[in-house]
This record gives structure tokens, C-alpha cells and sequence, in this order.
């Protein structure tokens, strides 16, 4: 079974508490506003961009398109549920 | 006046593909076990859970792409979006499982099994539909408790339902 979930490219990812979190960007979909971001080895967060979610880099807000693989983010999320939504994105370098 | 909201919208194609194709595996899978001990006396059993099976799992994929459209749809409304996850992965397995029942039979019927013995081919296949029957009814929970748990997609009227008035 777990064969299959890697062949058909299944995502896990982990809800975590509210707070501010750097990762990596692992994905990056823009076409449904969405990243996963790396906080560890073991945990990766999917966001789903909002219309409060605040994007930026070096204070200045940028567009979607800005981010893409590899980036460093810090990301500040609220736990809605198990839902993460993500409040504000910045991206480190 | 507000108007409820549309029925054509995109997240609402998937629940109305998905349940062709889970009447038809199942019936498939039915009528291709049940042939294992009535085949000579109901001969026209295989060829029809082949066909069943065939479009079934056809429209599996096209019900996993609907799918995918609605997820983009709706995920940001849910409280429990690990729920669309799980969905989505196991929805897949049961794709594979059954295009894999469809690429083994073809294989065998046309000889390309004959090295193996008919008997270890038919303990396959019906293994491969009884674990995707079953993880196709776990896939079809999930999918229910997104729309009566989650209200996934789901029109919430206004207080004193006025647009309907």
C-alpha cells in the first residue's frame, strides 16, 4: 500500500499549533494558491493562501509568483480546526 | 435579493461522476466472482463484469480528476483538510487496483499469462477486487464525512432562508 501512495505522489502533511514557523518550500502550486513548506526532517505544512495571507520580502508585499522552490519562508499560520491558514509568509532569501 | 448559490459549479461534478462507476465496480466485482463458480451455467457473466469493470474503472479516473477539481475548490473551507488527503491517496490505490484487475485479465485472456496456473491468476484478480471493493467503500466514507461532517461544497442558506422566499 505504501507502495502505491508513493507512486501516485500522495502528500502527508502535519497540522501543528498556531505560531510562527521557518521552513523550506518543498512545492509550490500556484495555480491553487498553495506551498508546502519543510519545518523539519519529519513535518511539512500545506497552505492554502487566503485573502488575509500577507506576502512579503524585505517588509514589501509581493506577488504569488514570487515564491518558489528551495526559498526560505517564515510563516506565521492559525490552527482553524486542523486547518492551517496561513496569516503571513515572508521570504528569507 | 441573494440568490442561492449555482449548481453548476465546478466542485459539484465529482459527486455527480462518482457514483456511476462505484454501482459499476461493485456489480463488476459481483458478477466476475460469482462467474468463478456459475461461469458455465451463467456464461454471461465474465464478459459482463469485464465490461462493468472496464468503464468502472474508466470512470474511476475521471471521478479522481473531478476530484482534484472540487479539493482546489473547497479545501479552504474545511476544518479537517487531512480528511481530502486521505481521501484523495486511497481513492488512487483503488484506481490502481482496478486498472490492475483490467491489465492482468486482458493479459490472461490473451495468453500472455499461460505461464502461470489459471487457478493462482483467479485467486489474484479476486483478491485484487475484494481489497478494491473494500478500500473503494472506505474512500466513499471519507467522502461522506467530508460533505456531512465538514459541509464540503455544501450551500449554507441564510438565517430565515430568505433567498428561497
Amino acid at each position: 500500500m505504501l507502495v502505491f501512495m508513493v507512486a501516485c505522489g500522495g502528500e502527508s502533511t502535519d497540522p501543528v499549533e498556531s505560531g510562527t514557523y521557518e521552513g523550506t518550500i518543498q512545492e509550490v502550486n500556484a495555480e491553487e494558491s498553495e506551498i508546502y513548506v519543510n519545518i523539519s526532517d519529519e513535518q511539512t505544512l500545506e497552505l492554502y493562501f487566503i485573502d488575509e495571507t500577507e506576502l512579503v520580502k524585505d517588509t514589501t508585499a509581493v506577488p504569488f509568483d514570487s515564491l518558489a522552490t528551495g526559498q526560505k519562508v517564515r510563516v506565521e499560520v492559525e490552527k482553524v480546526g486542523q486547518r492551517l491558514d496561513p496569516l503571513r509568509v515572508e521570504i528569507l532569501k | 435579493m441573494q440568490e442561492p448559490l449555482s449548481m453548476w459549479r465546478v466542485e459539484l461534478i465529482h459527486p455527480f461522476v462518482i457514483h456511476i462507476p462505484i454501482a459499476l465496480l461493485i456489480v463488476g466485482s459481483l458478477f466476475w466472482i460469482g462467474s468463478l463458480w456459475k461461469h458455465k451455467r451463467y456464461n454471461f457473466l465474465r464478459p459482463s463484469a469485464r465490461l462493468l469493470l472496464l468503464i468502472g474503472t474508466f470512470g474511476a479516473w475521471i471521478a479522481v480528476y473531478t476530484g482534484s477539481l472540487a479539493d482546489a475548490e473547497v479545501v479552504r473551507t474545511l476544518c479537517d483538510p487531512t480528511v481530502v488527503e486521505q481521501h484523495e491517496n486511497y481513492a488512487y490505490i483503488v484506481g490502481y487496483m482496478f486498472s490492475g484487475f483490467v491489465i492482468i485479465d486482458w493479459l490472461t485472456v490473451n495468453g500472455y499469462m499461460d505461464f502461470l496456473k489459471k487457478q493462482f491468476i483467479h485467486l489474484l484478480l479476486t483478491l485484487l477486487l475484494l481489497a478494491g471493493c473494500s478500500l473503494l467503500g472506505y474512500v466513499g466514507h471519507l467522502g461522506s464525512t467530508l460533505v456531512y461532517q465538514q459541509s464540503a461544497a455544501v450551500y449554507q442558506p441564510t438565517e430565515g432562508c430568505v433567498e428561497f422566499e
